[in-house]
């Protein structure tokens, strides 16, 4: 508990000194580059003009509300993946890796830190990107209920189990810039936050099933736009659970072996 | 002038060393623009089409989203390379160096953005090659208009990456200036929906990126554009613009080595 709270002032007074508004403006304005690009094909550009199989995959016409839950998700999917991913790379670049790993904190709580920290953060980004959708015209109300804020909280845990893995990743290839962009740019075509997946070839759609964003999103918008107990999503539910633990199995397998070998190559 | 174009070569060739050490690079660089591309195009599949500047079928639209990204990445990664650069310099200790040498900032600052030429020209081709063959926009009789584009492009984008590498060099924490130029361009200069539907207060918006003009141009050259439209409009929009960019580089340049002399690690001064 102790590791985790001091991580986490760590990690919050270095990003107040040092670099408080780069990735905040850069979250939020992407998540409302998200719900305006729509916005203007919606309202400008085609005139309302939505075909009628959307209603039919989404089970619902409200375009503007499907677009903004979508996107305020994915800001949430980024900034969790991002802060997580990045917190091993970056205490390498601040030359503090060689000390937390030689302490004897252990890493779980490390990254519960972290998680403490950057969900503070990404709920602000999430929040704003929620308000503008809601100036735009989305229904939001719903969003104040149980269900929809246990869609929220599962949705983060399961970002968190990828960004464990992510980490890892980052740390063997040293980068942060190529790896992230190309996830990030992945997710944003596959995992049906601006159009449902049905659009999509029938592989591609397979291959979304991968990203734990993909149910969260579906079982996101069912809470919302639908307002379903989460009981009749189950499925979903299981997915996202079973990608959780296959993504934090995997990262703290990969992580282990990778400190292994850092502790050789990179350190006297 | 040989002595600026040895600095803009300098920095180009800094670049392509420090930056394409490996495949990965060159296979995000094709990568990234045809996922955010592919992202474009199935967001308008929701809709069924109005016929607005002529577009009637998925076709119309790949040609329209084609020429707007072609025009698009080259802006893009200019100024993504610049960024870089700079944060590069920055971390690196070498922007130190660069304020200590008698060499032109203002041929540095352009040298930085110049640095993404290789990039730009294997981007630029591989969406006009989509473009030529799958659209019908490009033909043999107009394929002469390619290099008056790529000429275009190449003007006006490097001195916009220059504008926003000597912003860049403000402050650690100026990656949100990227940002804040970056984003709106992408939505509000007409790569991904025609500016002629937008809003005034949208329009006037649109006004202060040179990407609008380059768009306006190489659509009405090849027949994407609303009926009536001019060229010369659009040309001298585009030459004020620039006159404007250089005065602000150099004016941000000046300002940019003034500040770093106070608040960086200069040991000579």
């Amino acid at each position: 508990m102790l590791i985790a709270w001091s991580t986490y002032q760590r990690i919050r007074i270095g990003i107040l000194r040092a670099v408080p508004w780069s990735f905040v403006v850069s979250r939020v304005l992407t998540g409302v580059t998200q719900i305006v690009f729509p916005y203007f094909i919606y309202r400008y550009f085609m005139a309302g003009s939505l075909s009628v199989e959307f209603a039919q995959y989404t089970g619902s016409a409200d375009y503007m509300t499907y677009i903004v839950l979508g996107s305020a998700l994915n800001v949430l999917a980024v900034s969790t993946l991002m802060n997580i991913g990045r917190a091993l790379i970056t205490e390498l670049r601040e030359g503090t890796l060689e000390m937390l790993l030689l302490a004897p904190a252990s890493r779980t709580a490390y990254f519960a830190g972290c998680l403490w920290e950057q969900t503070l953060r990404a709920l602000l980004e999430f929040g704003a990107t929620l308000l503008v959708g809601a100036l735009l015209g989305a229904n939001l109300w719903p969003i104040f209920s149980l269900r929809a804020l246990l869609a929220i909280t599962l949705a983060i845990f399961s970002f968190f189990c990828m960004g464990i893995l992510l980490s890892g990743v980052m740390l063997r290839t040293r980068d942060t810039y190529v790896t992230q962009n190309t996830l990030f740019f992945l997710m944003n075509v596959v995992c049906g936050i601006t159009f449902p997946l049905q659009y999509l070839p029938g592989w591609v759609q397979h291959l979304a099933q991968l990203f734990p964003l993909t149910p969260a999103v579906a079982l996101f918008r069912s809470a919302v736009i639908q307002q379903e107990p989460l009981a009749g999503q189950l499925d979903l539910i299981g997915q996202i659970l079973l990608l959780s633990a296959l993504y934090l199995l995997a990262g703290a397998l990969w992580n282990k072996k990778l400190e292994r070998n850092l502790m050789e190559s990179i350190f006297g | 002038m040989r002595k600026i174009l040895l600095v803009l070569k300098a920095e180009v060739v800094k670049q392509k060393q420090h930056d394409y050490h490996s495949y990965f690079v060159y296979f995000s660089l094709l990568l990234w623009p045809i996922l955010g591309f592919l992202e474009v195009y199935f967001t308008y599949q929701p809709f069924t089409f109005t016929g607005y500047l002529g577009i009637t079928d998925s076709r119309d639209l790949l040609a329209f989203l084609g020429t707007g990204y072609m025009a698009y990445t080259c802006f893009w990664s200019m100024v993504q390379n610049a960024w870089s650069m700079s944060w590069q310099e920055r971390e690196g200790g070498t922007l130190e160096v660069a304020f200590l040498t008698p060499a032109n900032r203002l041929a540095m600052m352009y040298g930085k953005a110049l640095g993404a030429l290789i990039q730009e020209v294997w981007m630029f081709c591989c969406f006009c090659l989509f473009v030529l063959f799958y659209t019908d926009t490009l033909r043999w009789d107009n394929l002469f208009l390619l290099p008056v584009f790529l000429v275009l492009l190449l003007v006006a984008s490097t001195l916009w990456g220059g504008m926003l590498s000597a912003l860049c060099l403000y402050s650690r924490d100026s990656s949100m200036i990227m940002d804040i130029f970056e984003t709106p361009m992408n939505l509000f200069t007409g790569t991904r929906i025609p500016v002629s539907c937008f809003p005034t207060w949208a329009k006037l918006l649109s006004l202060v990126f040179p990407l609008t003009y380059c768009l306006q141009i190489i659509r009405l050259v090849l027949g994407i554009a609303e009926p009536g439209q001019r060229l010369l409009p659009s040309l001298l929009g585009l030459l004020l613009c620039m006159g404007i960019m250089v005065a602000v580089t150099a004016w941000v340049t000046i300002r940019v080595e003034k500040h770093n002399r106070e608040t960086g690690e200069l040991n000579f001064y």
